[in-house]
């Protein structure tokens, strides 16, 4: 799958397209489809 | 939800603008703190915020020794919570949007969100976003 990832705090480096292997949901687990998101104040905390 | 009066925080003393008292003063941006507001809410009136953080804990200590509450909202994904917000959507619940961003713009959307001033929330598109 592709993903947009941070390598370190700060984005100092900015994001990288990336292509990550697809997670295998474990037993009682579901793969969730991601359509969209909101950029908000953990993400900032972690960026 | 509508509105009846807005108070423009730019334009003087927020506090002294607003008159009050309140049954619940609900800070959806987590700008203030229970120990700001106390006076402004009624008997039993309640401060509710969105982050945890260490006023938070502070005000929710030295509340208990007050006659007004302060407490936490916080959304998680589980059953009850996502249950809930379908619930309020399918009833015609609206999120107003600042603006999109693609995915592979997700530095823009942290210039966005540091500069502040933004109406609504700041949505990345990851379907359609790659």
């Amino acid at each position: 799958m592709r993903a947009m990832t941070l390598n370190d705090y700060g984005a100092k480096d900015g994001y990288f397209l990336t292509d990550l292997q697809t997670p295998e949901p474990k037993q009682g687990e579901v793969l969730i489809k991601v359509h969209a998101s909101a950029f908000g104040p953990a993400d900032y905390k972690v960026a | 939800l509508g509105v009846d009066a807005l108070i423009d925080r730019k334009k003087g003393d927020v506090f002294e603008n607003v008159s009050g008292p309140f049954d619940v003063i609900f800070d959806a941006a987590a700008a203030y703190r229970w120990s700001q507001w106390k006076g402004k809410l009624k008997r039993g009136g309640t401060f509710v915020t969105t982050l945890p953080s260490m006023a938070f804990a502070a005000d929710k200590l030295m509340s208990l020794a007050s006659f007004s509450r302060v407490q936490m909202v916080y959304v998680k994904a589980n059953n009850r919570d996502l249950t809930l917000l379908g619930k309020w959507l399918s009833e015609g619940m609206e999120i107003p949007v600042d603006l999109a961003y693609p995915v592979t713009k997700l530095d823009k959307a942290l210039s966005r969100y540091e500069k502040g001033e933004f109406l609504g929330r700041i949505l990345v598109d990851v379907w359609n976003g790659f």
